[in-house]
């Protein structure tokens, strides 16, 4: 990196070069320094105003010639700009994440640095001591990708817990079967099964585990009902699911109300027919939810306009002027 | 003319769907050019063309007693997101037991109430009436016009 570089491209200054540039920079004769000074200057004000420039200046001067000169360039290039070794924390510019203070104390604990030490070890042992189902939200929401606080919130209902039994050459081994359903109650539900040779509460963990990996959305009219009517058939399951006006509440199987109240469907009217095996049933139910169509879909279908006449005709709009 | 014919149409539409054809073609009549034309204002399919049995006609050609045996109805299908727009294409009206309407009962059927053994009307549904004047037109406008008809399908 030559001075005559540097002359004819000032940006250049500013930039970063291999240790040879210390030695070039030493290099340069201080008879040029005014004229140096006088290209910096020209420089600095072709990008900031007077008065700017002059303040750069007097802060440059602050700093020796010979400091500026023997700059050491870092060899690492995402070093950061000062001097530290990051073992010790500094009290005024390290803090840690803050914890939720209590709502009704309305106290905020200080750095933790701060606070005694007594205090300082209380509070490291109940960080440890995670609930199972602060665990397991923790787990699934590193697999998801749903909000750890979403999941803990999810509504978890056991439709089926049973026995189930397969011949071996040693016998029969039996094993618990789980069939859980997991849903928010605002338009999320998902189902899932879970095995355990030993446990039930096992086999339900592991079904409540895939029931939120399945979690998909459930189309709903006015966030109460499905759209019109649907008649599914899974295996030997037919299941009828209608749509019923605003009150009506849930009027259906056992399985189909718990999938519903999870799902956050408020008015429901359903009849199954043939096979009433709950498994089935929940399976076709799952199936028959998802088969839906929304108006808005249909509209971009078929490319037609929708217009909610209800809300045309009837809705009052407050004029706030 | 023919519903036996209606039907087959409407189970081989279902048929494509399914297997998500692009193109198909259908017997050129008068009621199959009425419902296509239907069909196609209400945003079921992409095209309504005139052709023969290879493939529909680039350029119009009169229909004679000559080639009316090899002219067609093609249809094209429209498909958004993986699932086809008409699923369902169901006789109302059978050959083996029809189907009729006065203007009241097709208000009534318009508002939702079921009419005799037909089930209510579903939303995103289409019914397509045959009036007096033998013309096929949508449900909703023949409340409009206050007509009396034959319930021909219904298609979803």
């Amino acid at each position: 990196m030559t001075l005559k570089l540097l002359n004819k491209y000032p940006v250049l200054a500013g930039r970063r070069f291999l240790s040879n540039t210390r030695f070039m920079a030493q290099k340069a004769p201080d008879q040029n320094a005014k004229y140096e000074n006088m290209r910096h200057m020209q420089y600095l004000l072709q990008y900031y105003q007077p008065k700017v420039v002059e303040s750069i200046l007097q802060a440059e001067s602050a700093i020796e010639p010979k400091h500026f000169r023997e700059r050491k360039f870092s060899k690492i290039g995402f070093a950061p700009h000062y001097i530290d070794d990051f073992t010790n924390l500094d009290p005024y510019y390290d803090h840690l994440a803050k914890k939720p203070a209590s709502s009704f104390l309305n106290f905020e604990q200080p750095n933790e640095s701060d606070a005694p030490e007594d205090q300082k070890k209380a509070d490291d042992a109940q960080e440890l001591n995670l609930t199972e189902s602060q665990e397991l939200a923790k787990q699934l929401s590193l697999a998801t990708g749903f909000d750890q606080e979403y999941i803990t919130r999810l509504s978890a209902k056991t439709l089926v817990l049973k026995t189930v039994r397969n011949q071996t050459s040693k016998g029969k081994i039996s094993s618990f079967y789980a069939l859980v359903c997991v849903g928010d109650r605002n338009g999320m539900l998902g189902i899932g099964e879970g095995k355990d040779l030993i446990e039930p509460g096992t086999a339900v963990l592991k079904a409540h585990w895939q029931a939120v990996k399945n979690l998909t959305r459930v189309p709903r009219y006015e966030d109460r009902t499905i759209f019109g009517n649907i008649e599914h058939k899974y295996g030997a399951s037919v299941v009828h699911l209608r749509s019923t006006p605003p009150g009506s509440g849930l009027r259906c199987n056992h399985m189909i109300f718990e999938l519903a109240q999870c799902a956050g469907l408020k008015d429901l009217s359903a009849k199954v027919y043939r096979s009433r095996n709950k498994m089935n049933v929940v399976k076709c139910t799952m199936e028959a939810l998802m088969k839906q169509k929304s108006i808005d879909e249909v509209a971009l279908e078929r490319g037609k306009k929708v217009v909610d006449l209800r809300k045309v005709y009837y809705s009052v709009e407050k004029n706030d002027e | 003319m023919s519903l036996v014919k209606l039907a087959n149409v409407g189970a081989h539409l279902q048929n494509c769907a399914m297997a998500k054809l692009p193109l198909t073609k259908i017997p050129y009549t008068k009621l199959h050019l009425q419902i296509a034309l239907g069909l196609y204002k209400e945003g079921f399919i992409s095209s309504v063309k005139r052709g023969s049995i290879t493939g529909p006609d680039l350029t119009p050609v009169e229909v004679t007693p000559d080639n009316i045996s090899s002219r067609r109805l093609w249809l094209g299908m429209k498909y958004r997101e993986n699932k086809p727009v008409l699923s369902k294409f169901q006789l109302i009206s059978k050959p083996n037991r029809r189907v009729f309407c006065t203007s009241s009962d097709l208000r009534n059927f318009a508002a939702g109430q079921r009419f005799r053994f037909v089930k209510p009307l579903q939303p995103g549904e289409v019914i397509f009436v045959r009036t007096r004047e033998k013309e096929v037109i949508d449900l909703h406008e023949a409340v409009k016009k206050q007509l009396d008809g034959e319930l021909l399908c219904r298609i979803q």
